[in-house]
């Protein structure tokens, strides 16, 4: 299959309409408009097996069909989340600085399938360029008529208001989302209800991430089948894999779902930089948490990585190198969850907090045995008790660590603590401690 | 004033603009005064200590004066692996600073922050959410030199600075995403 | 109607009742923070956790709060699961809590102790240096905070804002960084504050006009009534030796649900210990034993009979107007009461009639007077003086209608008898109790009958309201058989409300609410 979701990705100036129009966009998102209906799409993006790619992979033609179908009682909502935030991932951000246009035919004919005439993309609050090139591109689309009081011409209409963020990860869970949106902390909500019954502003939602929507205009346009011959049964079409941390060519590499993470450090990302050896690599985004080396086989789908102990998650790749100690880099992740949770569950906002606060001590030559246990009391006493899934984030390099690296942690610290006797004064390398 | 006044019809419930006019408040002074809270508050209809207690949930806002060029170095994962520390290392040799600290000609302040989303060209520094990325100590010095020089008119030096480090990284990167 | 089992036994509640109150209805007690029956569920503080069993499926934890009750489910409140996560949330919230139990008024009251020992594993493993936060800041005219304490349940902030409309109080912060907070410069000025050391689950907001002055388990707890206004919130005077140091309110949903006003909370608390009470009687300006001036009291309107204009009070209980009525009645040149005028009321609790028994005087059918009448009337030729059972009317109307007699009846303080003057000039001054020294009742606006409960124990010598009119139904040679030969005066009280007669100990803990008289529902 061809790539179609990154053909803009290396210009130097983002698509804009004029030149997206040339090129055959918004063809698709016009012939829904006046032909389909909202059922018929809602039943290719089905058919077509697309899943969510915020993190989650919930079939994104289920989501849709909970959403109310006439007689409408009030106007329901499409969300998109371009929080993007999870270390590691970088790809939305690509589509909306490059090709703006593709993200926005996919909100057309998303709120179409969920008779949605209102759309608020909400971008977190650094991405700025992002924000002000969507800007553009939709300041474009309604002087076109293609937003309006007559989307395309025809009875509907269609408005998107760009909304931004303010600096909190958390915001990435779409009831947090929700609540940012509406002018409030951004804390997750608990569920029931779910967004499609109560979402923005107490209205039936879906809310979808930015990849998803750009994958939507190509599976309309060529269809279910096409998309299915790409990818795994079970999770087919492409994904924008990221691949950052050690290695010769970090970047965005569009490929299908399976692809091993192998082929992707190695062929697409040229290997560990400069020749050394993998300490460890994390799958999907920093709540995957740590594999050692030897599972570089792993294909990159989501049931292949749940057999793993861990998720696909944003599909984001960070290798660690030989040189960097583990619980340095278990001690960035503890110190960003901390940081991040919003602190409303006794469980999560306790939990991880006391955690880096143990990760800390390992840093500093002080960790115990006994600290592993507690660990793992930590992680069982949060993990399905709270109301979102922050603490099984936490939880994800926090395990692996101890699951996959338990000795050299100990002996680091064993190590570090030595070290402070004999000379008096911290000798450790790149680590952020205290 | 009156494009603040503007934002609530834009949502179904005016108190949905309340972080757009907070940002847009922000923008004026470079922090949040308690005045700030409590005008953003009415015009959404929402109790100035809800406002409050909205604003200190996020990051970006923030309740202190900062430099006039606010920098922000990403000390997440995939830039701490290629450098972050000595960033801020750096920062800290030549400016005098470290994290949560403004130089005494008020121009510069550092804070680390967390994954920005420029983990494809890591190092990152943040000024206002203008990223330059894919940083080096030499390369932050001749930026934090080039923005000392031009603080006159701050906003088109950021530009400026902003615009070249972008087309170099494309060089760099050779357009790779 | 749904019928669930919870622990094996069977329970029938309303559809859409949650588990924590479908429960209590077994006597399980499901422990909880953030939870409150009179506030909207957040779900946050993880402590109400149970296990759902479904079958065929391995159990569920879930949170009881946000868990309504289906027909046919089965919860376990007992399952290892959900035992281990309590006691996990208990271990999480005592990491970073200050071991402050030594010096905190919430100390054997407090549910973080009281969930530790019932619901804790027993073993602390927190050895990381505490979080600091703000301690014993006053935020507002009565509370103090201690940011340390708190566990964030924000029940505080949601009571603030759902229930008293005055959101001042926000969870500023974000995850650990999370504190209690007012908007910076802006305490809280609210009627309702004092609630908020009520529903704080520990230490976290406490009362500065309690703080340091005694162990909860130092405190006798006697069951009350307000009398601050003609709410009457069913409230607990707590008392160590004899001095009222804490009101908290009662739960009564017919009357005042979980809550009271501050104007009553502190009222009470002002009222109940008067500074420099006179405890002794006044007799043509010689101070003597209250006995004596009792005596002198029912002497003077005996031998002046239909010469005195009478004024009862709305302070004193039911069963004191009922025998006022019927002994001074007949003694009186007139009989009458001054009712008060509403101010500041609010549309919560607080009626802002500051005058807890008008009701029962309206329903006993004492004529109502207002003062500048009563001045007149005093002010006849005929009318020989003012008997009054309330200190500042009868000063206003003296000052009105010079030269009269005064025969004062109330509980009179700041008093200095060195200054060799009665209490407000009064020929007879006769020293009366407080609401807090009496078994009574009370009715309030809604024609719910309530009893207070005595708390405190009036001065030695002090011959109380009651017996001081029976005294004058002796003197006078009145009977009052018909009421005294009632099985007690509440009794008698009902009946002359128009209600089957109750005993006093036979009252519900939530009062009795009277049918309407002919009168109101004619009205």
């Amino acid at each position: 299959m061809e790539n179609y979701l990154s053909t803009e990705f290396r210009r130097a100036t983002p698509l804009f309409l004029e030149e997206a129009r040339a090129k055959g966009r918004y063809r698709t998102a016009q012939r829904v408009f006046e032909t389909l209906t909202p059922e018929q799409v809602v039943d290719e993006v089905k058919n077509s097996g697309l899943r969510g790619r915020g993190g989650a992979w919930f079939p994104t033609g289920i989501k849709w069909s909970f959403m109310p179908k006439e007689p409408l009682k009030g106007p329901s909502y499409l969300v998109i989340n371009a929080d993007e935030g999870e270390p590691g991932t970088f790809k939305d951000r690509q589509i909306m600085e490059k090709d703006p246009h593709l993200l926005l035919e996919g909100i057309l004919i998303g709120s179409f399938a969920i008779r949605a005439e209102t759309a608020f993309l909400y971008i977190r609050g650094e991405y700025k360029l992002a924000h002000d090139t969507l800007a553009q591109a939709i300041a474009e689309l309604e002087a076109a008529g293609i937003l309006g009081d007559a989307a395309f011409g025809t009875k509907r209409k269609m408005r998107i208001v760009l909304h931004r963020g303010a600096g909190a990860y958390i915001c990435g869970e779409e009831t947090a989302l929700l609540n940012s949106l509406e002018g409030r902390r951004g804390e997750p909500r608990p569920k029931p209800p779910f967004p499609a019954v109560w979402g923005a502003f107490g209205r039936p939602t879906s809310v979808n991430n930015v990849e998803t929507l750009a994958n939507v205009p190509a599976i309309l346009e060529k269809g279910a089948a096409w998309y299915k011959s790409a990818g795994t049964a079970q999770a087919p079409g492409h994904l924008l894999f990221g691949v950052s941390g050690a290695v010769e060519r970090p970047g965005c590499f569009e490929l299908p779902l399976g692809t091993t993470a192998r082929e992707l450090v190695e062929r697409w990302a040229g290997g560990v930089k400069g020749g050394r050896r993998m300490k460890a690599f994390i799958p999907g985004g920093a709540s995957t948490g740590f594999l050692p080396p030897d599972r570089l086989d792993v294909p990159m789908d989501p049931e292949s990585l749940r057999k793993e102990g861990t998720m696909l998650g944003t599909g984001g790749i960070i290798v660690i190198p030989e040189g960097v100690e583990i619980v340095d880099a278990a001690r960035v992740f503890s110190r960003f969850f901390r940081h991040e949770t919003c602190g409303q569950c006794s469980p999560c906002r306790e939990g991880s907090a006391w955690s880096d606060q143990v990760v800390g001590r390992f840093q500093r030559g002080e960790g115990r045995t006994e600290d592993f246990v507690l660990l793992d009391a930590i992680m069982r006493g949060s993990k399905q008790r709270t109301i979102c899934v922050f603490p099984e984030a936490f939880a994800g390099p926090l395990g692996s660590a101890v699951k996959h690296f338990k000795d050299d942690l100990m002996a680091v610290s064993a190590r570090r603590a030595a070290a402070d006797a004999g000379s008096g004064a911290a000798a450790h390398g790149t680590a952020s401690h205290g | 004033m009156s494009a603040l006044r503007a934002l609530p019809s834009r949502y179904p419930q005016a108190r949905g603009a309340l972080l757009p006019i907070l940002t847009r408040l922000q923008e004026w002074r470079g922090h949040l005064t308690p005045a700030d809270m409590r005008l953003a508050g009415e015009l959404v209809g929402v109790a100035a200590a809800d406002v409050f207690s909205v604003v200190t949930f996020y990051t970006m806002y923030r309740q202190r004066p900062v430099g006039r060029f606010p920098l922000g170095v990403c000390r997440n994962i995939a830039c701490w692996v290629n450098g972050s520390e000595q960033l801020v290392a750096t920062v800290r040799e030549t400016l005098g600073i470290g994290p949560g600290e403004t130089t005494p000609d008020g121009l510069f302040s550092l804070e680390e922050v967390e994954c920005l989303g420029s983990c494809g060209s890591a190092p990152c520094l943040e000024i206002d959410s203008c990223y330059f990325e894919q940083q080096s100590p030499v390369s932050v010095k001749a930026l934090l030199a080039r923005l000392k020089a031009g603080a006159g008119d701050a906003a088109a030096t950021l530009a400026a600075a902003h615009a070249d480090a972008a087309a170099e990284l494309r060089r760099a990167r050779d357009g790779r995403p | 109607m749904a019928e669930l089992t919870i622990d094996g036994r069977k329970v029938e509640v309303a559809a859409g009742t949650n588990l924590i109150e479908a429960a209590r209805k077994l006597a399980i007690d499901i422990p909880y923070y953030c939870y409150h029956p009179a506030l909207a569920p957040v779900g946050s503080c993880r402590m109400c956790q149970v296990e759902i069993l479904d079958p065929g499926k391995p159990p569920r934890v879930a949170i009881a709060c946000r868990t309504e009750a289906t027909q046919g489910l089965n919860v376990s409140t007992t399952g290892k699961d959900c035992v281990a996560a309590r006691a996990a949330t208990l271990e999480f919230l005592l990491a970073n809590h200050p071991l402050d139990c030594p010096i905190c008024d919430k100390a054997g009251e407090c549910d973080l102790q009281d969930f530790t020992y019932r619901h804790g594993h027993g073993a602390g493993r927190f050895s990381e240096p505490k979080r600091e936060k703000l301690k014993h800041e006053l935020i507002g005219d009565h509370i103090l905070l201690d940011q340390e304490r708190c566990i964030l349940c924000t029940r505080c902030v949601r009571f603030m804002d759902e229930y008293a409309k005055s959101p001042s109080l926000v969870v500023a912060g974000r995850g650990d960084r999370n504190v209690i907070a007012i908007f910076p410069g802006e305490p809280i000025h609210s009627n309702y504050e004092g609630n908020l050391a009520d529903i704080c689950p520990v230490g976290a907001l406490t009362l500065k006009e309690f703080r340091f002055k005694s162990r909860v388990w130092d405190l006798s707890s006697e069951e009350s009534v307000c009398t601050g206004c003609d709410r009457g919130c069913s409230v607990l005077l707590e008392t160590k030796r004899n001095r009222l140091l804490r009101v908290r309110p009662r739960v009564n949903l017919q009357v005042n649900g979980h809550f009271m006003c501050d104007q009553g909370r502190f009222g009470l608390l002002d009222a109940a210990n008067p500074v420099a009470r006179e405890e002794l009687g006044w007799v043509k300006g010689a101070r003597v034993t209250a006995a004596e001036a009792a005596t002198a009291l029912a002497t003077t309107l005996a031998a002046e009979r239909g010469r005195w204009l009478v004024l009862l009070s709305a302070r004193l209980t039911g069963e004191e107007l009922l025998l006022a009525t019927a002994v001074l009645g007949p003694l009186a040149k007139q009989l009458a009461w001054v009712p008060t005028a509403a101010s500041g009321g609010d549309d919560i609790l607080f009626t802002g009639r500051r005058a807890p028994n008008e009701k029962a005087l309206e329903r006993l059918s004492v004529p109502a007077l207002d003062e500048a009448a009563a001045a007149k009337v005093l002010a006849e030729p005929a009318t020989a003086g003012l008997l009054c059972f309330d200190a500042a009317l009868a000063a206003r109307l003296l000052a009105q209608a010079k030269g009269k007699r005064l025969a004062l009846v109330d509980v009179v303080r700041d008093f200095d008898p060195a200054a060799g003057k009665a209490p407000h000039g009064a020929e007879l001054f006769v020293p009366g109790t407080l609401a807090s020294e009496k078994d009574g009742t009370f009715l309030n606006v809604d024609a719910v009958l309530q009893r207070a409960r005595r708390a405190q124990r009036w001065p030695q010598g002090t011959v109380a309201e009651a017996a001081l009119l029976l005294q004058v139904a002796a003197t006078a040679s009145l009977s009052v058989a018909a009421l005294t030969q009632k099985p007690d005066l509440t009794f008698a009280l009902l009946e002359a409300l128009g209600q089957p007669g109750m005993l006093l100990n036979q009252l519900p803990d939530d009062g009795v609410k009277l049918t309407p008289t002919a009168a109101a529902v004619s009205a």
